[in-house]
């Protein structure tokens, strides 16, 4: 199975989102600055390389996690992903394209913006980080949910 | 492998190229109403097959709206993760193509549903020359077949 977490640019919620599926940062308290600058790919994605899949990991049920920046059509993006996985004779059931931009408040996006736009890292860098600090619980509550879902789905397609 | 020609609403000008691909038409005279298609806002993203082309590629359309670019790296990426190399997807983004004729054209089809002049715009909107050109460069590239 694929797991997709997908966001606007690839830098920040789905960074955030895949790295608790793989156990990179904890489900029990909310991480540390430090904790999410080791990340990889955090705050670092370019412009340009916003619609390219980065892989990420295998989680404990073997399935491997991507991180994807799908701009701003969220949804045609996710529909044609679908779409040309059915034509190349794919089974979509075993695939999951989840939106973590829903958990990222107002300050990650300015955070975002001055630091992957802008050029500010300095300034937007922590902003990001706190904002996504005070998501967190809605960060891991949302893995749990594709969690088990994915569970649900192994276990249907054994 | 996939050819995908791609525009704002996947109707038009996408349309046209992989029509001009698959040799549904030859010249600017074969433009019909029918050609088009009319992909709805909610179907924006689908890949719509059109055809197989002399070498029995697969000529898709698809809606991308302005994020092409986006979906070309996605559907690149999308396939090698699932071992297919990037060269299988082949993605044209046309919207570099649009002017204010066909601009115009779309609008009064799709907005104000007034088909025959719309149509017309359209047809009169797109650089037919340019528009083989690009067709031809994407149909007799050498493929590596998978």
């Amino acid at each position: 199975m694929k797991i997709f977490y997908c966001c606007y640019g690839s830098a920040h919620s789905s960074v955030v989102a895949a790295s608790i599926h793989l156990g990179l940062l904890p489900s029990n308290r909310v991480p540390t600055f430090r904790e999410f600058i080791v990340l990889p790919h955090y705050d670092k994605t370019e412009s340009f390389e916003i619609g390219t899949p980065f892989y990420m990991g295998k989680d404990e049920y073997n399935s491997e996690i991507f991180i994807l920046g799908m701009g701003s059509e969220r949804k045609l993006v996710k529909r044609a992903i679908l779409s040309f996985l059915t034509h190349a004779g794919i089974n979509t059931q075993d695939v999951m394209i989840i939106d973590t931009l829903k958990n990222v408040n107002l300050i990650t996006k300015i955070g975002g913006f001055a630091s992957r736009r802008l050029g500010l890292v300095t300034i937007g860098r922590p902003l990001t980080i706190l904002g996504i600090q005070q998501r967190y619980r809605d960060f891991v509550k949302l893995v749990m949910q594709v969690k088990t879902k994915e569970q649900n789905m192994l276990t249907q397609l054994d | 492998m996939k050819v995908i020609y791609s525009s704002y609403w996947g109707s038009y000008l996408a349309m046209v190229a992989a029509s001009l691909h698959i040799g549904r038409i030859k010249t600017k005279k074969d433009f019909t109403l029918h050609l088009f298609n009319n992909v709805k806002d909610h179907e924006l993203g689908e890949l719509i097959p059109v055809g197989k082309d002399d070498e029995g590629r697969e000529v898709f359309v698809v809606g991308a709206k302005k994020s092409g670019t986006i979906l070309e790296k996605t559907l690149k990426g999308v396939a090698e993760t699932y071992g297919f190399s990037a060269d299988s997807v082949v993605f044209i983004d046309l919207n570099h193509f649009y002017n204010s004729l066909l601009g115009l054209g779309v609008f009064l089809i799709r907005r104000l549903n007034l088909v025959s002049i719309g149509t017309r715009l359209v047809v009169k909107g797109i650089d037919y020359v340019k528009l083989k050109k690009v067709v031809d460069s994407v149909k007799y590239k050498p493929c590596i077949r998978e």
